[in-house]
């Protein structure tokens, strides 16, 4: 579903992401693994079109994406939940929600009724969202930052799922509440990047992963294998 | 004794009312500084644009109305125009060139106007009754009300839009974080240039108002662009709390030296309360201190 | 294109020449150039220029637009006005004038150069109008609206006619003109500069922002003063509407078109706002003066068109704009009635298309027909030593914390380094590691807890204090100064030694080679090796870097470790934040961990590999693993 080819990027000097080729298919959850400033968030910002990238290609379902920017890439179905949650904190949480569905929302009509739906299945799912539902995002814990995140994420009804270090500044208990939320999407067909610097967890619920390490891949298979493999270790403490 | 102080009074409400409008002017100061950290240094060209345009609007024989809502739409292109000519380019280079480029474009907007209009400052014809209401003893004209009014209206119709379209939502997300917000499929381009439209179409209405109080021609526009500036620098550029208080008190202030020390001292204060201002507490004295990153 | 001519001529003698030939020709021009009215143009240019080589320390070095200059100029001369009045001699009456604008400018400075970007616009702005007001309001002493008339006194004993006092200003030209260049091209423009480019590592590294802000400000001040003493003099009747908004305009023009950061810029500058006014009134000449500048703004289009690109606004905009005012000229009913239209034109065109100016533009002509002797470089001498044993602990830290918000960046932590000692501080991302360094550099000021450099308490949240009492940094983001020579950029940061000194700075670092380069076109990778060698150039006790190794290639990372082994050979302390683990095993003696905000472990390399919290806070907790799935195990070494 989403093919990545020779990636090249970074933002001043020397390239953050050397030359890294993925592949992802539809329905799997991917993980990219790695230390921090080993270039994974680099590199999902160049998927999404937050970064143009130096060189090399990206195509998503076929059709080329390289270069497009941010909210095209999003209007096309593939969306990222982007690193250190970024909620829109003067808002409401709804009015975040709101938000990730802004391109099929009508922009002067009556956009509450159009999307009271999907808000109705976030908060399903996220029992906490509903209650806070009219709090000013930035007032929220990071564990419900993190959730809503991810719920504005799926209010945009992706394709495709990129999620960049979902664990980022959170408590144990709560990445463990982060990461069953993941898991109960992919479960439920959702095809699923995840970059994260927790190896464990990461490939615990992953399909396949990549390691990364300086912008490069180092190894790549199955996570079950990754797990068992010491090299993986030796990416994080040398 | 009574008479010098009904006199301040009245000097203090006719100022405070004038000052809505410089509040209005500010308004718009926010707005686009909320969507992509500039303002136009040329605001006060497109206010005295906007007043003129609806001068020559009701000259065509248009009724008041309809030719204050012709400017507004000719203030709202014009921003729009003034964002993409004389700021996109300099904030995506990521330098102040766009101080200098919105004073230049403000320059050549002047010029037009002495060369289509003239010199000759211009009567605003307004339906409004010609009387004064009375209100405790201090008369209050028709026309002052309107830019109270007209100021307090559009404030509020754009903050009801910002809270209850989605649009308004979008520009706040883009406020927030113009990363984000593009990942929500949000153009922040767009919701930029959508901010600069209000912002111009809000100096154009605070040019209609204003243009039947004072009268419009070409002087009026460098000293509006400063006094909204005071007021926006006052109240904080980035908060939408005490805007008005600040526009009421400009005003008032305004006039009263005006009356006790001379008309050609009008200015002053306001001049000095900005510097003072800037000096004292840059991010506002409603506004919230900046960290510095590294 | 072309073969460049080697004229075996060093580049600042080749201008030397160029100077004073312009100078001796500019001096003999009134007598090939005959006529009052000419004199009277060629006075004002010269003094144009002294004004606009005075904004120009604004606009151009500090990089702030400063919209006061015309005021200034005013004030200047008002003062000298009112001086002669009071009937002192004619260098008095000069004093005066100076002192006019220079004590309101200062007095302006202090508060408006806290400020950046639109605020200091603003607060020129409104001191600027502020000024106009009380000389026009001040009726009594200037006369108000009405204007102020004076009798130029006699210099001396001598009474200048107008070609003598052309010549006298020219003379106050050459002067001010090279005071200016070897100020600006001294430790202090340099500072200037440096500060420019960046503030954060201007103040880290004790250059002292706010000082050199205010000087470069008094000076453009009193040049502005000085040219409006000349001008009063010159012209015998002064109107406060003369020195407004119009002017501030023109002056602005001046020192764009002509090019900031250069005196010739603003001599080209004042040349064009001398003449132009005079231009419109001839309409043939300015029209074909305007289709002139049209066709020179095509010229980057086709280049684009030929190589099939679609034109960029910054190459569109600036022909539109001189299209547009060609038009005006070719078919206003009046052209003098569009001047400032016509100038709004042609400074939209110059700030979009020519950023440099046209100084700029003929230099780097310049640059590429002719080659010149490059300035020779002194030896380098001195390297790498530490700043001298002293008893205290370099770095010593109490229970610091620091909040954002509700976010405890920095949570209690207590750290020493020791004598010769390089610890490690890593930890996963946004952990605190950048807070922390900030915090003993004093970028931020701390909530509580205390940092002791060198056996002194700096001043909390002051990076010039804790600089003086030897920290020294580099940063995570390239904080470089990229309008300076990598050899300059040591210059400015030194406490002490000269030239050589720097040199022997660059050497250390291996860029030596690169010692005449701007940074502007220096590599990522040695950037960031300059800025190591900007901070041990300060004589620190401590040297903290912030992940140097930060998008290195694999060879740089090769020199980057063998260059902190020699800075810890030679005994300076440092404290590495770094991500590469092999880096961090290398050279550390000692490692902290910081997780949240706290520092989780401290031990030496093989330790803190071993340390469970450790691994837990890089890899994700066991418990949580089981949690969500049991029965996958990561295999640890």
């Amino acid at each position: 579903m989403l093919n990545v080819e020779n990636l090249h990027a970074g933002y001043s000097g020397d390239d953050a992401v050397r030359g890294i080729s993925l592949q992802v298919a539809e329905g799997s959850c991917v993980a990219l693994v790695g230390a921090n400033g080993a270039g994974k968030s680099t590199l999902v910002k160049a998927l999404c079109g937050l970064l143009i990238p130096r060189s090399g290609r990206v195509s998503f379902d076929g059709k080329e994406i390289t270069g497009l920017p941010a909210s095209e890439v999003a209007r096309r179905g593939l969306c990222l939940c982007p690193e250190g949650r970024r909620v829109f904190g003067p808002l409401t949480v709804e009015e975040n929600l709101l938000l990730g569905a802004y391109p099929r929302l009508p922009s002067f009509g009556p956009f509450r009724r159009a999307a009271s739906s999907d808000l109705k299945h976030i908060y399903g799912m996220f029992s906490r969202l509903g209650e806070r539902r009219l709090q000013q995002a930035g007032s929220l814990s990071g564990g419900e930052q993190q959730m809503l995140a991810i719920g504005r994420v799926l209010m945009a009804k992706p394709r495709f799922m990129v999620l960049d270090e979902p664990s980022m500044g959170l408590a144990p208990v709560v990445v463990k509440e982060v990461f069953e939320a993941i898991r109960t999407l992919h479960a439920s067909g959702m095809t699923i990047l995840l970059s994260e610097q927790f190896a464990r967890i990461a490939l615990a619920i992953s399909d396949r992963a990549y390691i990364i390490e300086r912008g490069s891949v180092v190894l790549e298979g199955p996570s079950k294998e990754l797990a068992k493999n010491p090299g993986v270790m030796a990416a994080y403490l040398g | 004794m009574d008479a010098t102080y009904i006199a301040l009074a009245q000097m203090a409400v006719g100022g405070g009312l004038m000052g809505m409008a410089y509040a209005l002017v500010a308004y718009g100061f926010q707005l686009t500084y909320a969507a992509g950290k500039a303002v136009n240094f040329g605001q006060g060209e497109l206010v005295m644009l906007g007043a003129f345009a609806g001068i020559s609007l009701a000259g065509t024989g248009l009724p008041y109305w309809v030719s204050v809502l012709g400017a507004m739409v000719a203030g709202a292109a014009l921003g729009w125009l003034v964002e993409r000519v004389a700021v996109r380019l300099a904030l995506k280079q990521h330098n102040e060139g766009w101080i200098l480029l919105t004073i230049i474009v403000g320059l050549f907007a002047l010029s037009s106007v002495e060369n289509i209009w003239g010199r000759e400052d211009r009567a605003f014809p307004a339906p409004w009754p010609t009387g004064a209401l009375d209100i405790f003893g201090i008369s209050v004209t028709w026309p002052e009300l309107a830019i109270a009014a007209g100021a307090l209206g559009i404030m509020t119709l754009v903050e009801l839009a910002k809270r209850y379209t989605m649009a308004g939502i979008a520009v706040q997300a883009v406020s927030a974080d113009p990363e984000a917000a593009e990942l929500c499929g949000v153009r922040s381009r767009s919701a930029i240039s959508l901010s600069w439209a209000v912002s111009g179409a809000a100096a154009a209405f605070a040019g209609t108002v204003l243009g039947p109080v004072t009268t419009v021609g070409p002087t009026m526009a460098a000293a509006l662009t400063l006094k909204a500036f005071s007021v926006a620098v006052v109240a904080g550029l980035d908060s939408g709390f005490g805007l008005l208080i600040a526009g009421i008190a400009l005003g008032a202030a305004e006039n009263l030296s005006g009356y006790v020390l001379g008309s050609g001292w009008r200015e002053a204060p306001g001049l000095i309360l900005l510097i003072l201002a800037l000096a004292i507490r840059p991010q506002g004295v409603f506004g919230k201190k900046i960290i510095r990153k590294v | 294109m072309f073969a460049r001519v080697s004229i075996g001529l060093r580049e600042t003698t080749a201008e030397r020449i160029v100077r004073i030939a312009l100078f001796v020709g500019l001096a003999a021009l009134p007598a090939l150039w005959q006529g009052q009215y000419a004199l009277g143009l060629l006075t004002l240019m010269a003094v144009y220029a002294i004004l606009l080589i005075g904004l120009d320390a604004t606009v151009g070095y500090l990089g702030q637009v400063n919209l006061a200059q015309a005021a200034l100029f005013g004030l200047g001369a008002y003062g000298t006005a009112l001086a002669v009045q009071a009937g002192v001699s004619f260098p008095l009456a000069l004093l005066a004038g100076i002192i006019a604008a220079l004590l309101p400018g200062a007095a302006l400075a202090l508060p408006a150069l806290r400020l950046e970007g639109p605020q200091f616009a603003l607060s020129t702005l409104s001191f600027a109008t502020l000024s106009v007001i009380v000389l026009n309001e001040s009726e009594s002493i200037t006369n108000g609206a009405l204007g102020l008339s004076i009798v130029r006194p006699s210099l001396f004993t001598v009474e200048l006619d107008a070609r003598g006092y052309y010549w006298l200003c020219l003379l106050v030209l050459f002067v001010a003109w090279w005071v200016s260049q070897i100020l600006l091209k001294s430790r202090f423009g340099l500072s200037i500069e440096a500060l420019r480019d960046s503030p954060t590592a201007a103040d880290a590294l004790g250059i002292g922002t706010l000082r050199h802000k205010v000087l470069a400000f008094a000076w453009g001040s009193a040049l502005a003063g000085l040219a409006g003493a000349l001008h009063a003099l010159n012209f015998g009747y002064l109107q406060p509407a003369a020195f407004g908004y119009d002017l501030m305009v023109m002056l602005l023009l001046g020192v764009v078109f002509g090019g900031r950061r250069s005196q010739w810029g603003a001599f080209v500058g004042a040349a064009v706002v001398a003449m132009l006014p005079n231009l419109l009134s001839n309409r043939t000449l300015f029209s074909s003066f305007v289709s002139f500048g049209c066709i020179v703004t095509l010229f980057p289009i086709f280049r684009a068109l030929i190589s099939r690109r679609i034109p960029q606004f910054a190459v569109t905009a600036p022909a539109a704009a001189m299209a547009l005012a060609l038009a005006l000229s070719l078919f206003a009913p009046n052209v003098e009635e569009w001047r400032k239209g016509i100038f709004a034109l042609f400074l939209f065109a110059a700030v979009v298309g020519l950023p440099d100016g046209l100084a700029g533009a003929i230099a780097s002509m310049v640059h590429r027909l002719i080659r010149f002797t490059p300035d020779p470089l002194p030896p380098a001498s001195g390297g790498i030593r530490s700043a001298g044993i002293s008893v205290a602990l370099p770095l010593h830290v109490m229970k610091l914390s620091k909040s954002f918000g509700g976010v405890r960046a920095v949570d209690n932590i207590t750290l020493d380094i020791g004598q010769d000692e390089v610890l490690g501080l890593i930890g996963p991302n946004g952990s605190g590691k950048t807070t922390f360094i900030n915090l003993v550099s004093g970028l931020y000021a701390p909530d509580s807890g205390t940092v002791e450099i060198a056996g002194t308490r700096p001043v909390p949240g002051s990076l010039m204090s804790a600089c003086s009492a030897g920290a020294a940094r580099t940063f995570q983001n390239l904080q470089s100064f990229s309008g300076l020579t990598a050899l300059e950029s040591i210059v400015v940061c030194q406490r002490d030694g000269g030239k050589s000194e720097a040199m022997g700075w660059l050497r250390a670092v291996g860029l030596e080679e690169k010692a005449r380069q701007r940074c502007s076109e220096i590599s990522y990778g040695d950037l960031r090796f300059l800025e190591i060698a900007r901070a041990i150039a300060t004589r620190p006790r401590i040297l903290m870097l912030d992940e140097p190794a930060a998008g290195m290639s694999k060879p740089d990372i090769e020199r980057l470790v063998a260059l902190v082994a020699s800075i810890k050979r030679a005994g300076l302390p440092i404290l590495l934040i770094e991500h590469h683990q092999d880096v961090v095993a290398e050279l550390c003696d000692r490692v902290a961990v910081m997780d949240g905000g706290r520092l989780i472990a401290l031990g030496t390399s093989d330790q803190i590999r071993r340390d469970p919290k450790v691994i837990e806070a890089y890899l994700g907790s066991d418990d949580e693993e089981a949690n969500v799935e049991g029965e996958t195990e990561v295999q640890l070494c």
